[in-house]
């Protein structure tokens, strides 16, 4: 889709942020039925529908460089947002190289990678950066190579290591994660950093996901939606800072809702990172309004239903129960049965 | 030479704190956190054990998941590892706003020393940094502290 | 699955009188990039259908440019490795998986330590070039038949110094094993009975079996023919002595998902619905087994087994 050279716009603060009628229309909303419940709703990643979030593996949009610009300031104010482990280097080279790889081949208009053995040179138009580096030596890079890639593509990454028939989050770098804290969660195993979600245990799909996530193949990439809700479009939802966006929750009003409460939608990609048997797990999070949303056709009404029915203890996990009736009511008048 | 090495290695808190466990033990070693050179006896330990050793840890959270980061830093793996607490006592409280990790009691909220948030002390638990999560329990006045 | 890769053999050599080295190149495109301890399943056209041999990646992980594999020249096998030994010249293009791996070096180890036996050689030849580049600590126990199964040995003893320890006959187990510091990690690659001997003298040094790692080469081995109904589709297919299960169905055209083709990933797992089974897997436990079988491995030991397919 065309990116907008209009000015950066901001996900903090005077929160500008807008998605144009392209965008809305291209948003992937997840609700497939009119009820939700958890299920390991694993897809193969395999590009589709041209001009979709699915059509390439990492989704560029027309909100790339104020995305980066959030990351950015994320970054300079906390550096607990990077993070890697000494024994995945490796990983952080791999991911590096299948992120360059793919927006090379998927975006050629806005980047390019020219390499010549262990000689790269990388350039992204969209960002006006220009680099030679030997790929492999850190050095050459003016950060690691995790953070390098990571301040320019849409997104959170985490990479797992898999060793002793599991997966632990020993590297990442994540900005807009939904309440959760790679500086908390980093080292654990794959049960224990999903130790908070409720109900999903017994269901067993913790481990159905993780056995599934073993056998990953390099090349057959799977992809999964996950989603909650935000208030504002505010992409750094994470525990380190919810003093100062937690308030937001309280301040909902029939007037306000609208505008402020966004569902944010993550499409999930886990790759194999062939070189280092790591897998990426990519968070690309998508922002729209209710506003913005109601203005799809069917889509306000599902979310009524869906938002109505949910059970409470995953309505408390995703963080809408002090507002959650306003919501509901404000909803109800786009269901023709409510 | 063979042996020597791989003894189990049992950690208390105070000496009176494990000696049930180590009385089922084959020739252990004891380690008290009360003696005075403890730190570097326990450095000692783990420097010169050999793969098939096991260490018992005892006594308050704080101490034993502090020791557990010790022994993994080692070599040692999770399941070499066992870990017992005896005491009600101390336990750590990782502060998600300023990152401090800091000692805390069992009650489940406490104002963080670094940043004077008050937090609430989640059950999410890491290994790594041995504490539980602690994140704003008031948003809506993040700073009013928290009185005990 | 993915679709499989086209190369060329572009050189070969024999590394011992029983051992073949294969270097392969990409007919189109570039070759994917891989972990040490990866394998390719290499595709086979034998007169009696296609076998699908697993062969461990011996190159350097570092530069795909090429891969290398090494295959050793069973006597008892089903043709496999007879074909690529006598019937493949260099020039001949051959059909592979995309590489896998099952087999992958444990990322916070401290010490790997090795030990290989004859042809299980070939993963560790990977894993030691990615050692060598991460500066790891490693040392490797080669176990062979001098003149025979000792393939790489003379560049392993250049290159590794007194990291190589040799051996002629099966080594005192309990002397690699004893006083190793923790973060030691151990790697089997050889024969069932030797992978069992680690565990053995481990489990007495009181190693966890989480510090063990094994690969072991154990592909389909013949037995019986015996006929087999699949209770969905209505078919009933024969399964030839020299044939596997799963190269049958394979054989009839029906895709089932594997990896290993050795009774391990556990990918293949099909539902048996009658007939008596001869269980080869190392994956099923004996509840699972009661229910299902791999059919990469294990055969009927009657006249007819029938499936949910």
């Amino acid at each position: 889709m065309p990116l907008q050279s209009s000015p950066v716009l901001s996900y903090r603060d005077d929160f500008s942020f807008r998605n144009s009628p392209a965008a809305i229309r291209r948003f992937p909303f997840p609700f497939i039925e009119d009820s939700y419940l958890y299920s390991v709703n694993i897809e193969p990643a395999t590009s589709r529908d041209p001009g979709s979030v699915y059509e390439h593996a990492f989704d560029i949009d027309e909100h790339y460089r104020s995305e980066m610009a959030e990351r950015a300031l994320i970054l300079d104010n906390d550096p607990r947002r990077y993070l890697v482990m000494p024994h995945m280097q490796a990983a952080a080279w791999d991911a590096l190289q299948m992120l360059m790889e793919n927006l090379a081949v998927d975006y050629p208009q806005w980047f390019s990678l020219v390499r010549d053995g262990d000689r790269w040179h990388w350039r992204n138009h969209l960002l006006r950066i220009d680099q030679p580096f030997i790929f492999g030596d850190a050095a050459s890079l003016p950060c690691a190579p995790l953070e390098y890639i990571g301040r320019q593509v849409q997104g959170d990454f985490a990479l797992l290591d898999q060793r002793d028939g599991d997966l632990y989050m020993d590297a990442g770098l994540v900005t807009s994660p939904a309440d959760w804290s790679l500086a908390f969660d980093a080292g654990m195993s794959f049960k224990q950093w999903h130790a908070p979600v409720p109900m999903a245990h017994q269901m067993g799909v913790f481990e159905r996901a993780l056995k599934y996530l073993l056998n990953l193949q390099a090349g057959q990439p799977v992809r999964r939606l996950n989603w909650t809700l935000t208030i504002n479009p505010r992409l750094d939802s994470s525990p380190e800072t919810f003093h100062q966006w937690g308030a937001d929750r309280g301040r909902i009003t029939a007037q306000n809702v609208g505008q402020q409460v966004h569902l944010r939608v993550e499409l999930q990609v886990m790759a194999r990172l062939p070189r280092s048997n790591a897998v990426m797990f990519s968070i690309r999070t998508y922002l729209i309004s209710l506003d913005e949303l109601v203005s799809h056709p069917g889509w306000g009404c599902r979310l009524h239903r869906v938002l109505r029915d949910l059970p409470d203890a995953i309505a408390d996990y995703k963080g809408m129960t002090r507002y959650r009736q306003t919501l509901v009511e404000w909803l109800s008048q786009f269901d023709p049965l409510a | 030479m063979t042996h020597t090495h791989n003894r189990p290695i049992v950690v208390m808190q105070s000496a009176t704190a494990g000696m049930a466990v180590a009385a089922d033990l084959h020739k252990p070693l004891l380690l008290s956190g009360e003696q005075p050179d403890f730190s570097r006896r326990l450095q000692q330990a783990l420097a010169s054990a050999t793969v098939g050793c096991r260490l018992y840890l005892l006594g308050d959270e704080a101490f034993v998941w502090r020791i557990h980061a010790e022994a993994r830093a080692a070599g040692l793996e999770d399941d070499e590892i066992s870990v017992t607490c005896t005491m009600p006592g101390l336990r750590q409280v990782y502060c998600a706003h300023c990152g401090l990790t800091q000692t805390a009691g069992p009650e489940p909220v406490l104002n963080c020393i670094g940043c004077n948030v008050g937090l609430e002390v989640r059950a999410h638990f890491s290994r790594r940094l041995g504490a539980y999560l602690g994140v704003c329990i008031n948003p809506d006045q993040p700073y009013a502290g928290f009185q005990p | 699955m993915s679709a499989a890769l086209k190369v060329q053999v572009s050189a070969a050599r024999m590394l011992t009188p029983v051992v073949r080295e294969f270097t392969l190149t990409a007919c189109d495109g570039a070759l994917p990039a891989f972990s040490p301890g990866s394998h390719v399943q290499v595709h086979l056209p034998l007169a009696e259908g296609t076998v699908r041999n697993a062969y461990s990646l011996t190159s350097d992980p570092a530069h795909t440019r090429h891969y290398r594999i090494a295959v050793r020249l069973q006597d008892a096998s089903r043709g496999g490795s007879q074909y690529l030994h006598r019937q493949v010249q260099v020039g001949d293009t051959l059909r592979i998986s995309p590489p896998a791996n099952l087999f992958a070096p444990h990322g916070t180890a401290r010490r790997h330590i090795l030990i290989a036996a004859g042809i299980g050689i070939t993963p560790f030849m990977a894993y030691i070039a990615t050692m060598e580049q991460q500066q790891a600590d490693f040392e490797l126990h080669y176990l062979f038949r001098p003149g025979l199964s000792d393939a790489y040995l003379d560049e392993l003893q250049q290159r590794l110094g007194p990291r190589l320890h040799a051996y002629d006959r099966r080594p005192d187990l309990s002397r690699i094993l004893a006083n190793r510091p923790l973060g030691s990690h151990v790697y089997t690659c050889g024969p069932q009975p030797l992978i069992e001997a680690v565990e053995q003298h481990a489990d007495r040094l009181g190693w966890p079996r989480n510090r063990l790692h094994a690969e072991a080469f154990k592909g389909a081995q013949p037995g019986q023919p015996f006929d087999l109904q699949l209770l969905r589709s209505g078919r009933t297919l024969r399964v030839e002595a020299e044939q596997s299960l799963l190269e049958a169905l394979e054989h009839a055209g029906l895709q089932v998902p594997n990896l290993c083709r050795g009774g391990v990933c556990g990918q293949c797992i099909t539902r048996h619905q009658g007939g008596a089974i001869e269980h080869r897997d190392s994956f099923l436990s004996p509840a699972e087994q009661a229910e299902f079988l791999m059919p990469c491995v294990s055969r009927g030991s009657g006249p007819c087994v029938s499936l949910d397919l």
